[in-house]
């Protein structure tokens, strides 16, 4: 009886140990945002700009104003719903077959055409935009940056040292709460911009089966590692009785041509 | 008086040779495990060895090395199962991240760095004479070091005539 006891206690505080361990988040959670001025911030975003897009370094930018157009359009759709925002998004495509989307600093977002070509509908677009918006909303990206490289090597502004936070940034991980916020953020502002929060769910259930087919390595989900969980709050999520789906209005299939 | 079992010694009535075995059958597993953190396999050989050339000193150095065998083998399948899995992450690198690993990872230091503290008590209190017993451990190697083994005696029957 003692005996049983005994061994159930030592399995309950090992299990619990394992699980609380596994879901502790380790970044450092200050506030970066009121110590990083706006200015500051789209200073570095357009460095990092400079010379990771703009040089190729991760595929050229697909240029065609048609491209540019749908993207002002969608980006658009989505800032309508939150004026009071203080970034200007630009949104851009880059040549690129890797499945990814990231956020630099200052509300620049990219898409690799790998993930455009794994997308069925503009909606989900306009799902992992919100979401990479939001990453800017809470201010991620700085936080990530300054938990990386330390608050005083980023407001140094070395050019040299910026080089190396550029490379950190293809592989940054945001910490699973910031994934979190950035979700929940995506989700209301797809609802207020009549688009339902599903959309979020199909697109990453459609990069999760292209991983288990082993077709390729996927970032976006070895970054993100709470895949499951989140598609299903994407699925589970309610929106308002007054909520109206509106669809995009676009041609898809022309869009996805003209990325190719 | 307990029938079933042999009474526990007091700490003036444990000979200083059999202190130092009994300290000796916890610190014998770190040096062991120094060595053996590669495979997990090493040190619990290491401690069945002690165990058995030891065991039949006396009841005292008994329960020390049967506490300090049985209290090592969880700490060891956890260390096999961390290199097994770490092993398996290593070579399929598309396991790269792994929350269940990570925290896996941290409660299995957890787990040997509990092992060590109370192993190390065990040590000074075994060589000051004392017993100490550990959680789940102690209870059954006092039961298997003290227990009186009635030994059954044959008894010669006339045959049934």
């Amino acid at each position: 009886m003692r005996i049983a006891r005994d061994i159930l206690i030592l399995l309950i505080v090992f299990g619990a140990i394992w699980f609380g361990a596994s879901f502790i988040d380790w970044s450092p959670t200050f506030d970066t945002s009121k110590i990083v001025s706006t200015e500051k911030e789209e200073e570095l975003g357009d460095l990092l700009f400079e010379h990771q897009i703009k040089s190729g370094t991760h595929g050229e930018i697909i240029e065609s104003k048609y491209v540019d157009s749908v993207l002002s359009t969608l980006v658009n759709r989505l800032q309508e719903t939150n004026p009071s925002s203080e970034y200007n998004y630009e949104v851009y495509v880059l040549d690129k077959t890797e499945v990814n989307a990231f956020t630099l600093p200052a509300g620049r977002i990219c898409f690799y055409k790998g993930i455009i070509e794994k997308m069925d509908y503009p909606e989900e677009l306009l799902a992992v935009l919100a979401h990479e918006m939001g990453h800017n909303e809470e201010h991620h990206i700085l936080k990530r940056l300054a938990a990386n490289f330390g608050l005083s090597v980023i407001m140094g502004g070395d050019e040299v040292i910026l080089g190396e936070v550029f490379k950190s940034l293809g592989l940054m991980r945001f910490a699973r709460s910031q994934e979190r916020e950035a979700d929940t953020y995506a989700f209301s502002t797809l609802e207020k911009a009549n688009v339902h929060p599903k959309y979020f769910g199909t697109i990453m259930s459609k990069l999760f089966n292209a991983q288990a087919e082993g077709s390729e390595l996927l970032d976006i989900l070895n970054s993100h590692p709470n895949t499951k969980e989140r598609m299903k709050k994407a699925f589970k999520h309610k929106v308002k009785g007054s909520f109206v789906e509106k669809k995009v209005d676009l041609d898809w299939k022309k869009f996805k041509e003209a990325i190719k | 008086m307990n029938e079933t079992h042999y009474d526990v010694p007091q700490p003036s009535e444990v000979s200083k040779r059999d202190r130092e075995d009994g300290m000796g059958a916890y610190l014998m597993m770190f040096a062991s495990t120094a060595i053996g953190l590669p495979l997990p396999i090493i040190n619990s050989l290491a401690a069945i060895i002690y165990y058995f050339t030891n065991r039949k000193k006396s009841p005292y150095v008994h329960f020390h090395s049967l506490q300090s065998l049985l209290s090592q083998i969880p700490t060891s399948i956890l260390n096999a199962i961390l290199i097994f899995w770490a092993v398996r992450i290593w070579l399929l690198e598309s396991l790269t991240y792994n929350e269940y690993f990570k925290g896996y990872l941290i409660a299995t230091i957890v787990a040997n760095v509990i092992y060590f503290i109370f192993s190390l008590l065990a040590a000074m209190r075994a060589y000051k004479g004392r017993m100490y017993y550990m959680i789940l451990f102690g209870p059954i190697a006092y039961n298997v070091a003290f227990r009186k083994r009635v030994e059954k005696q044959f008894v010669n029957k006339p045959p049934t005539l």
